[in-house]
């Protein structure tokens, strides 16, 4: 295995264990974590930025603490806890069979989905996405169904059809959840641009030749489009390159 | 480009400022019902409705006195520790009327204080709220001795915040980070830097107002209706007729312990219920306790169990069965008080 999707491996397997790191009885704790990770789930230590943004809309807090918990997540990284860190992006990368050519102008739906959760628990005042969210869906209403808490009703069956759906979709198009609809990669792309984190371009050393295309789990041209916000850094573009002309840098960006 | 950045400040400026104001009344209060019939030597309940419509958090809201003094009230009312801003609250009165006082309207002035923060500065505002009063001729003996003063609970009302205040807050977040993606507006090294004060503002002053902690306290409620353990709480809280006969083949008192959490979405509808069985029979009385409060006797009863707090719980005097969740709650109740079906 390549030396950037090993490490990468390692650092999505901490992000698995961080998730599930409540097996050792401490509890939940007063961290965010920088991804799609439900605390619901049994085992959950951290708190989903989205679940929280949700009840803090609910509730009207103005939220000076997950503003900047956000805020520092995306310049540390950006959507690299996509690629890096994320449990559900990791799900995505296991089921990434098809690395087809992203759809822009779709790929725009993620901020649609954030802006319909942050609408959607003003009107309701309730977390509405929560309901529906396949990440909940695995981590949260498998387990406790598994543990004889939930059951079979309607609100379970509206989580298996997300996460069936979702599933499908991972198989059809590499990385569907992270490119499309990801409320959570929304607001981390809204930082991509100048997260610490970055796909560097070498152009002297770039001959055009589109060989780290096909590598791309988010169908992006990577030697054109190294700043898009769908970049989620994994690396897969720069042990693709021959000519080494990318590489994953970390600190601020030549301007 | 200079007035670019000036909008990109003003915008953080809006998101993070609103609209903070010195010293002035943050609540507005009224009553429940407006016109209220006392009678001549007994007692009355009614409601004063508290709304927070500031951005400022009010603690320690009290009703500390009521004049003339042809009325008082009846014990201490309680206070609402805590209302935040854009939340609703109200808290329960027993009024009880001079049996020298003369039959006819009359308007009493309820004195109230409440405290609100800026920063380190405190500021204790008092004011007064005029009820009307009509005084009736006595009912016969026996009306107005079952009201169950020990049991009447504050209730806090959760509204949907209004725009100016989350929205802008969002809205602002929303459009700076479009702003940085678009990177039409500031070059990178002035978003980064703009950003990281961000960063260190927010987390600085949300840990300042206890956030974290909030964060952690929203974490560790387990929402039921969200995985689909049950389905999503309903709304009415009224008791079915049946259930209302059923109560009524209750013989032994009961104490029921309703286990809640500030977080909690469900747990005003189980409260309801509960009170809304303890109006039809006397047999039930109720506290409602606070898992943040009471961690150890939450824990006892499993309410909290490797730091997920599962609520509403309900509990039982004397019983180690404890009712979860609100799904079916009346039923469930009924069977849990013995005289289900």
């Amino acid at each position: 295995m390549r030396s950037w999707t090993l490490a990468r491996r390692g650092t999505q397997g901490l992000g698995l264990l961080f998730g599930l790191f409540g097996i050792t009885g401490i509890g939940m704790t007063h961290i965010l974590f920088p991804g799609l990770h439900c605390y619901a789930c049994p085992l959950a230590v951290t708190v989903c930025p989205i679940g929280l943004m949700q009840n803090l809309i609910v509730f009207g807090t103005p939220p000076f603490f997950w503003l900047g918990a956000i805020v520092a997540y995306g310049l540390i990284a950006g959507r690299g806890f996509c690629g890096w860190f994320c449990p559900f992006g990791t799900l995505n990368d296991l089921l990434s069979f098809r690395r087809v050519r992203i759809s822009k102008s779709f790929s725009y739906g993620k901020f649609a989905v954030l802006l319909g959760t942050i609408i959607a628990a003003w009107y309701f005042a309730d977390t509405v996405f929560c309901k529906v969210c396949p990440a909940a869906s695995i981590e949260a209403s498998i387990p406790y169904l598994l543990l004889g808490v939930a059951k079979v009703n309607r609100p379970f069956l509206i989580h298996m059809g997300t996460l069936g759906g979702t599933i499908v979709g991972m198989v059809l198009i590499s990385r569907f959840w992270c490119r499309y609809l990801c409320p959570m990669g929304g607001l981390l792309a809204l930082f991509n641009r100048v997260s610490f984190l970055h796909l560097r371009l070498d152009a002297e050393r770039c001959s055009s030749c589109r060989d780290c295309a096909p590598s791309c789990p988010m169908g992006l041209d990577p030697h054109v489009e190294h700043d898009d916000h769908n970049c989620i850094k994994c690396g897969e573009c720069v042990e693709a390159c021959q000519m080494g002309a990318l590489s994953l840098r970390y600190g601020l960006r030549k301007q | 480009m200079r007035r670019r950045q000036a909008t990109l400040i003003l915008l953080l400026t809006f998101a993070f400022v609103g609209g903070a104001t010195g010293q002035e009344p943050i609540l507005t209060f009224s009553v429940e019902p407006e016109r209220i019939a006392v009678p001549v030597g007994g007692r009355s309940e009614m409601h004063v409705l508290i709304e927070n419509a500031s951005m400022r958090e009010a603690d320690d809201i009290a009703v500390v006195s009521i004049d003339p003094d042809l009325f008082s009230l009846v014990a201490e009312p309680e206070s609402i520790k805590v209302l935040h801003p854009f939340e609703a609250g109200s808290i329960p009165l027993l009024i009880s009327t001079s049996s020298e006082a003369p039959e006819g309207e009359h308007t009493a002035t309820l004195g109230l204080l409440y405290t609100y923060c800026i920063g380190d500065l405190c500021f204790q505002i008092a004011e007064s709220l005029d009820v009307l009063l009509i005084a009736e001729p006595p009912p016969p003996l026996g009306d107005g001795e079952n009201v169950p003063i020990a049991t009447v609970k504050p209730v806090a009302t959760r509204t949907p915040p209004p725009w100016p205040w989350v929205g802008f807050a969002f809205a602002g977040l929303l459009v700076v980070g479009l702003l940085v993606l678009k990177r039409f507006a500031v070059g990178r090294r002035t978003a980064i830097a703009g950003l990281v004060l961000v960063v260190a503002g927010g987390l600085a002053y949300g840990v300042l107002r206890d956030q974290h902690e909030q964060a952690q306290g929203v974490g560790s409620v387990l929402c039921t209706s969200c995985v689909g353990i049950e389905e999503a709480r309903p709304a009415d809280a009224r008791l079915t007729p049946a259930a209302i006969e059923a109560l009524g083949a209750l013989e032994q008192d009961v104490e029921l312990t309703v286990f809640y959490a500030e977080w909690c979405h469900a747990c005003p509808y189980a409260e309801a219920v509960v009170e809304r069985m303890s109006e039809v029979t006397e047999h039930i009385s109720y506290r409602f306790i606070d898992v943040a409060i009471a961690p150890d006797l939450a824990k006892a009863l499993g309410v909290v169990r490797s730091g997920r707090t599962v609520v509403p719980a309900i509990s039982r005097e004397g019983s180690s069965q404890v009712l979860f969740g609100v799904e079916d709650l009346e039923n469930r109740l009924l069977e849990f008080l013995g005289v289900g079906e």
